[in-house]
């Protein structure tokens, strides 16, 4: 009994995310087989596609690296009781930071250029998501209609700004190139996996590492947790929302600061396929540990990377990997509310 | 012979948990069966089972006689089952009728009759001395006639057995006298009562029949006449029980807490504090007893720094802390045991090792910088578990596994130890096994010994009697009487909680 609890919640934890994934998988087996296809050569097809060899794998890296970053975002302001879905606003004031930074500030060296950059997008991000903070703890807005509404005025605002004013010329909706010197550099070139990745997962040991042991982690779950409990204990509660939703934006903004400086080179307007939104998902699906984060969001790498190779392999859509995401996040949603209903059940006694 | 009701070796296991192991219940009828157990023992599972909620794993149960299999609380109308439950179901905006006739109403055309309903109610009410008007609005009813409305609405169910679980814990002292006359009447009529209780001298008022619970098991059956609270008391805990509380003399040292003309905010509408004003000693134990709901709450968080004086000033060892922040507060030598453990003094899922260290974050010992020091904080918990014999199964496992009474030891452990000037426990003993209040009380008087100032805030006026140097008695938000203990009489202090007492200084 003595170490049994934690191992128990840990494994329980892992139950539900791989049932689901698993589940999802076997819904995904009966449509392929309903478009008379056979399951065993898509699925085939797709894990190849995503893993076979050196480029596909850094091509699959390279489509979770948003999703780490994003994950962890929502991830701390989950700890905190709150539910970030301004995520994607945030990665988009981010982005486009980081390239005005980078086709700005060209005088700077190309380290300092880099941290240049990658520190304003930070800035843009927490700004975008201390307004929304501010407005909860204030005026007891709920966050999720604040960083919602500021989605819009982000994506808004970063098109005004790619069309009227550092447009390059041209039919694309897209800004200058940034200068070299403010370039993350690609890992195994010519896939556009970059540095950021490296970035993303130290910041998964980062914030693990803040979450579960700095006494700002403490505050923060204790706030997310019982919040009465947390005030009872001296926690400044608005503070910690405060300051959990900027760090939550900080990790937004370099979300998007890693699409323009590592794969794009520059900002395109609207460049993301609801990163910020998947990302939602993915914290979910990775039950809020930054490492489980990790996982799930290699995991929808596997599934956005390898879908190409599936549709051409066999006549099954691509559009399949969107349903079966789809799949996996009502089943880890109903999870955990199943697991929730039974220890409740389990207490109740 | 044949019971009003009988369950014969009810068994009910929630995993390994055995809720009730091998019960057996026998309700004569016309007369009150007192259902007395620790909480945790058993009581309130047999009591869902008998109302149809739980579905029992073995055992039979009898009605008149008869067996039955009561599926739902449906089932356990049609067999006269009636029950009132600790927390109230009522719904606050509706009247006293159609409360009573929610999910039974009388219809003519598919029309509700309100007219006849309300007559029906007049009537049960008239009949039993209810006093209770169909019209009035529930949520302005105070708790006592609320009691009655749930009382009614079993009446109007035709129920001759009825269940009251715990009915008197909200109840001032006048108001459970009344109750215990509402019963006598009810008995007085043919119907059945199954009465559950922690309360020892309320069994010996009103019970002919008691059947004790320790663990799941019946482990005593007995007449009233039979039974002395201390040989209840000894089954209940199975062994003997100290009831009374040695205190030794201390002389009260320099005031501590001074609190001078306090009137606090009101959260969410609840009764705030007015012009409250009084000083604790070290080694001084100061009661604030009243019925909940008068001003407790709003004396608690504003003595904390969780809620906002307006007027006057709050002294801790002389310097004002009035509008300081609770970790302020904290880190000067005030220890806070708060009223509702579950909701704010524990957070559920959290580990008790977290547990252990909420409310002494900031404390420079438990870190390193900006981290926490977790082998500081275990063994600082380690130590909690073994000199306040907390039962746990491990540092890691979540407060939720563990009962109420060492949930409460666990933060009664976490605020002793750190040696504070004053001690704030609100209701430190609601909920709590008779081993647990045994223990916490003991731990009170030896804080007091050791010349800690306490304010101690409950509804239970035994407790605040047995432990208090001085009481002041709260209604209303104010200060009704205040003084030495022994300086009232019982009745004094149940009319003055009750409004109707005059200002004793």
């Amino acid at each position: 009994m003595k170490s049994g609890m934690k191992q128990d919640s840990a494994f329980r934890a892992m139950v539900a995310p791989l049932l689901s994934v698993v589940g999802a998988f076997l819904v995904g087996t009966v449509i392929i087989g309903l478009l008379g296809e056979d399951p065993l050569v898509a699925y085939a097809a797709l894990i190849n596609g995503a893993l076979g060899d050196v480029q596909a794998l850094a091509n699959t890296l390279q489509k979770a690296t948003p999703y780490i970053f994003g994950g962890l975002a929502v991830m701390i302001a989950s700890k905190c009781g709150m539910f970030n879905i301004g995520v994607e606003g945030q990665m988009y004031v981010g982005a486009m930071a980081a390239a005005w930074a980078g086709f700005t500030l060209t005088y700077l060296g190309r380290g300092a250029h880099i941290i240049a950059a990658l520190l304003i997008a930070g800035i843009a991000g927490g700004i975008w998501s201390f307004v929304p903070a501010i407005l909860k703890v204030r005026f007891g807005v709920n966050e999720v209609i604040g960083t919602l509404m500021l989605n819009y005025i982000a994506y808004s605002l970063t098109g005004y700004l790619t069309v009227y004013v550092f447009k390059e010329p041209g039919v694309m909706p897209q800004t200058v190139k940034i200068a070299d010197t403010a370039a993350l550099s690609l890992l195994v070139p010519p896939s556009r996996l970059n540095t950021g990745f490296l970035i993303s997962i130290a910041l998964v040991a980062v914030t693990y590492v803040l979450v579960y042991r700095t006494l700002w982690g403490y505050n923060l779950r204790t706030t997310g947790a019982n919040p009465a409990a947390a005030r009872y204990s001296g926690v400044n509660v608005s503070f910690m929302r405060i300051s959990a939703l900027l760090v939550s934006g900080v990790l937004a903004g370099l979300m998007g600061a890693e699409r323009s400086l590592g794969v794009y080179s520059r900002f395109i307007s609207s460049f993301s396929p609801g990163y910020g939104f998947t990302s939602i998902a993915v914290s979910l699906l990775g039950r809020d540990n930054p490492f489980g984060i990790l996982i799930a969001a290699i995991f929808f790498g596997i599934l956005e990377a390898g879908g190409p190779a599936m549709s051409i392999a066999t006549e099954v859509p691509r559009e399949l990997l969107s349903i079966l995401q789809a799949i996996i996040i009502i089943f880890v949603a109903s999870g955990a509310y199943i697991s929730k209903m039974l220890s409740d059940r389990r207490v109740s006694v | 012979m044949n019971f009003a009701l009988e369950a014969r070796g009810i068994k009910k296991y929630f995993g390994p948990v055995k809720a009730n192991d091998d019960l057996d219940l026998r309700l004569q009828r016309a007369t009150v069966h007192a259902v007395v157990g620790e909480n945790g023992a058993g009581k309130s599972t047999l009591m869902k089972i008998l109302y149809g909620i739980y579905q029992p794993d073995s055992g039979e149960i009898f009605v008149n006689g008869e067996p039955v299999t009561i599926g739902s609380p449906d089932v356990a109308h049609r067999l006269g089952i009636g029950m009132v439950h600790q927390h109230f179901t009522l719904v606050g905006p509706l009247s006293v009728t159609e409360n009573v006739i929610l999910g039974v109403e009388p219809c003519t055309r598919g029309l509700i009759d309100y007219k006849f309903a309300e007559q029906q109610v007049r009537e049960v009410s008239n009949r039993y001395n209810l006093t209770l008007e169909p019209t009035d609005i529930v949520e302005s009813l105070p708790v006592g006639l609320q009691q009655r409305v749930e009382i009614i609405k079993v009446l109007f169910r035709e129920a001759r057995i009825i269940i009251l679980d715990e009915p008197t814990a909200a109840l001032t002292p006048a108001e459970t006298s009344d109750l215990f006359r509402i019963i006598r009447d009810l008995v007085a009529d043919g119907r059945s009562v199954v009465f559950i209780t922690h309360k020892l001298n309320e069994v010996m008022e009103i019970a002919d029949d008691i059947t004790v619970i320790r663990d799941g098991r019946s482990v005593g059956s007995l007449t009233k006449d039979a039974a002395t609270e201390k040989e209840l008391a000894r089954l209940m805990v199975g062994r003997d029980v100290m009831f009374s509380i040695s205190k030794p003399e201390v002389t009260a040292g320099e005031v501590v807490l001074n609190v001078d003309n306090l009137t606090s905010e009101s959260v969410s509408g609840d009764q705030r504090i007015e012009n409250v004003s009084f000083s604790i000693r070290a080694g001084e134990i100061f009661g604030v007893v009243g019925v909940a709901g008068n001003g407790q709450d709003a004396l608690e968080e504003a003595v904390t720094g969780l809620r906002r004086a307006t007027q006057g000033r709050i002294e801790l060892m002389g310097k004002d802390i009035t509008g300081l922040s609770t970790a302020q507060i904290r880190a000067m030598g005030v220890a806070h045991i708060p009223a509702n453990r579950t909701a704010t003094g524990l957070v559920m899922d959290f580990p008790l090792s977290d547990n252990g260290l909420l409310g002494h974050q900031y404390r420079s010992i438990f870190r390193n910088g900006p981290f926490i020091n977790r082998k500081a904080v275990n063994e600082w918990i380690n130590r909690l578990i073994k000199d306040f014999n907390i039962k746990a199964p491990s540092l890691n496992a979540p407060a939720f596994t563990l009962s109420g009474g060492n949930q409460q030891k666990l933060i009664l452990a976490r605020e002793m130890v750190h040696e504070p000037r004053l001690l704030l426990a609100v209701q430190p003993t609601r909920g709590v096994d008779i081993a647990s209040i045994e223990m916490i009380h003991k731990a009170l008087i030896e804080a007091r010994s050791r010349g800690v100032a306490i304010l101690l805030i409950s509804n239970e006026l035994d407790e605040i009697l047995s432990l208090s140097d001085r009481i002041a008695v709260v209604y209303s938000g104010r200060i009704a009487g205040i003084g030495d203990p022994a300086s009232f009489t019982v009745e004094e202090i149940g009319l003055m909680m009750a409004g109707a007492g005059k200002e004793v200084v």
